[in-house]
């Protein structure tokens, strides 16, 4: 299906898509590590790169309620995590605009070549 | 004769009339200018008033009659501008101006001086320019003539006083001492009494009077012309170097490329296996590239006649191929891969037989990856990187890399200068990197990734293909943004787009609604949305020397050649027909 076009984070400890190797994020994006999610631990990361974007859903967290989109990688459409459209408690909207990748489907990556 | 009262006499005659040259004289800082114009009309009305047979010509269309009679006389009909002026009741150019003209022509030059401070008073800026220049063609023609006595005397008595451009002055006696008419008109650069500089001289005195005075030279010519040339900028499907002229267009409508000359039509389909992943024609015109993803790749030899691709060869690739690229000289082609292809192919294809010889492979990791590449304007390097950092030049025959580190590229593309290197990189820029004394700089940045770029010819403008965002053209010198195109479906997959057509008019881009997509350059709405492929439409390219086709390439696994539903020649002689 044609040249996908994927971006490039940047950096030398990458994130990827476990099932495809394309790479999502770095570790400069890296906010939290103490996320859980269906899967198990999961990490918060404020900017991630060719993923698709799923449909709206609200749900209740530990944390209150959100509305979240369920993030897929661009390549293979695999499920990797979500990303927070709207928080509904004040503390939380600190999060709004950024992802969270499953552990179980994400992998970390040494790339070479310094930026 | 030419009183403050014979002008007033003309205001209260000619109604209204006046306003309107009062106008245009006011433009002109003279005041002694003004009553001249006036007496443009006193003179009409006096003169030819007397006649029964004049027409009333409403104000605004004087002008008109003015260009009309000025034309007919540079045909010669005499006869009938002098029936025009009797009939219509307003003279051409002021008597004065005529009588100017004459004097200039005749080379009468006392008398050609007298009219011109007659014409305007002493005081008015730039005359002592303009008397410079009539006396200054006096004081040559004496010379020429060999009269040097009299040169001297115009020299001294007539020129100097005037005072004019001191630096000028100093060159004129040096012209005493040529030694015949040929050696003074070359070292004058001045084409002699007999050459063009009467009319010349005419010319520039017409450019400083008001056009309400002296005509400016074959004023109607002029206006025709524009009108053609604006014609064929408005002409939406104008492919070709044709500029339109009075002597080879009809003014009697208006010029209009037909579409039917404008490559709109799918002339042939070509078979890959795979999605057509990239197509591109060589620098001559005349071989066609294609590229798969399953590794094949074709070269086809073009007839321009026919609008037809012949194959010519076929190279299988080992990887996806992903971009293609021929070497200026178009004895080589240049591969590269998708995604994390590590690897690039270098193909000399000017040889005979069904297939190609690989000439040299880089391959130096493979962790790398290569995904673009361009040629250096001698052949001898080429450019390549991909997204994983590398950037390198590599030379094809001694196999040596250069690598220029920190650099993540989405599009490269060399200029002709040798040394500079434009690349679009992963931080949306689109920089220029020279390998000779390693300095690089930003041209252009924007907010969103930029997927393609590829360079007009005379290097003055990039075409970007934005992620989400369309086309954008950029002007290289000043890195700024010039125009945008927009009304193509682009979101996630690299599409490719170029410049095209005659003098580069056109942007060509293919699109993710399976349509080709055809912009004017200076317009940002499509003039035309190509239906035929049935997936994304992903390469496209529009022939550099036969301008009237390109190519596009699609997932639909097909190459289309488009061309005009009917050819050049046909068309010339449509065009003949109506003419």
């Amino acid at each position: 299906m044609g040249k996908l076009f994927l971006e490039h984070p940047g950096g030398r400890r990458l994130y990827a898509c476990a099932s495809c190797m394309t790479v999502l994020t770095n570790k400069r994006s890296l906010v939290s590590t103490t996320f859980h999610g269906m899967s198990g631990s999961a990490y918060l990361f404020n900017s991630v790169v060719n993923v698709l974007r799923g449909d709206s859903r609200t749900t209740d967290m530990r944390t209150g309620r959100h509305i979240v989109r369920d993030v897929y990688c661009k390549r293979c459409q695999k499920y990797v995590g979500w990303t927070y459209e709207y928080a509904m408690s004040a503390d939380q909207r600190y999060k709004e605009g950024m992802y969270v990748l499953e552990c179980f489907y994400i992998m970390q990556l040494q790339s070479a070549v310094k930026d | 004769m030419h009183t403050n009262g014979s002008s007033e006499n003309s205001k209260s005659e000619t109604n209204g009339s006046t306003a309107s040259d009062v106008e245009n004289a006011e433009h002109f800082q003279s005041n002694n200018l003004n009553n001249k114009v006036t007496n443009l009309n006193g003179h009409d009305s006096n003169g030819v008033g007397s006649h029964g047979g004049r027409v009333f010509i409403p104000p605004h269309q004087k002008d008109t009659v003015r260009l009309i009679g000025q034309h007919l006389l540079e045909l010669g009909l005499q006869k009938t501008v002098d029936q025009l002026v009797e009939e219509g009741g307003s003279m051409l150019e002021h008597p004065l101006a005529s009588q100017l003209r004459k004097s200039i022509l005749t080379g009468e030059w006392e008398s050609a001086m007298t009219v011109f401070s007659e014409l305007c008073g002493p005081n008015d800026v730039g005359v002592t320019e303009m008397k410079y220049k009539i006396l200054e063609q006096k004081y040559l023609e004496l010379l020429e003539k060999g009269e040097r006595m009299k040169a001297l005397i115009c020299l001294q008595e007539e020129i100097t006083p005037l005072q004019h451009c001191p630096s000028k002055l100093h060159l004129l006696p040096s012209y005493l001492m040529c030694s015949s008419p040929s050696d003074l008109r070359a070292r004058s650069k001045w084409t002699g009494a007999n050459g063009a500089s009467r009319q010349r001289l005419i010319h520039k005195i017409q450019e400083f009077l008001p056009s309400s005075v002296m005509l400016p030279p074959k004023r109607l010519e002029v206006l025709l012309k524009q009108a053609l040339l604006l014609q064929a900028k408005n002409c939406v499907y104008h492919n070709s170097d044709f500029v339109p002229h009075i002597s080879n267009s009809s003014l009697l409508e208006d010029h209009n490329c037909t579409r039917d000359s404008f490559p709109t039509e799918t002339k042939q389909i070509l078979e890959h296996c795979d999605e057509v992943n990239h197509c591109t024609w060589s620098n001559n015109g005349l071989y066609l590239a294609t590229g798969a993803l399953d590794g094949s790749l074709y070269i086809w030899k073009y007839n321009p006649q026919r609008y037809q691709l012949v194959e010519d060869k076929l190279i299988t690739v080992t990887f996806n191929v992903g971009y293609i690229s021929w070497s200026p000289d178009d004895t080589m082609i240049c591969v590269c891969g998708v995604e994390k292809c590590p690897e690039a192919v270098v193909y000399t294809v000017a040889v005979s037989g069904n297939s190609a010889v690989e000439k040299c492979r880089i391959s130096q990791s493979t962790d790398d990856v290569l995904t673009c590449c361009a040629w250096s304007p001698d052949s001898r390097f080429i450019y390549t990187g991909g997204q994983q950092g590398q950037f390198y030049k590599y030379e094809v025959n001694s196999s040596a890399v250069y690598n220029w580190e920190g650099v993540r590229l989405h599009s490269v593309a060399t200029l002709r200068d040798n040394k500079t290197v434009l690349a679009a990189d992963s931080h949306k820029r689109v920089r220029s990197y020279n390998f000779e004394d390693n300095t690089d700089q930003t041209i252009y940045e924007d907010e969103n990734q930029i997927m393609n770029m590829s360079l007009s010819s005379d290097e003055k403008y990039c075409l970007l293909t934005l992620s989400k965002q369309g086309l954008v053209l950029v002007d290289i010198a000043s890195g700024t943004t010039v125009r945008k195109y927009f009304g193509l479906h682009q979101s996630d997959y690299q599409i490719n787009s170029c410049f095209g057509g005659a003098n580069e008019q056109f942007i060509l881009s293919g699109s993710e609604d399976n349509l080709v997509y055809i912009f004017k350059r200076d317009s940002g709405v499509p003039i035309l949305k190509l239906p035929g492929h049935t997936r994304l439409v992903s390469c496209v390219s529009w022939n550099p020397v036969y301008t009237d086709c390109f190519v596009s390439g699609s997932d639909d696994t097909s190459v289309r050649l488009w061309g005009p539903r009917i050819s050049s020649e046909e068309s010339e002689s449509i065009v003949g027909t109506q003419v």
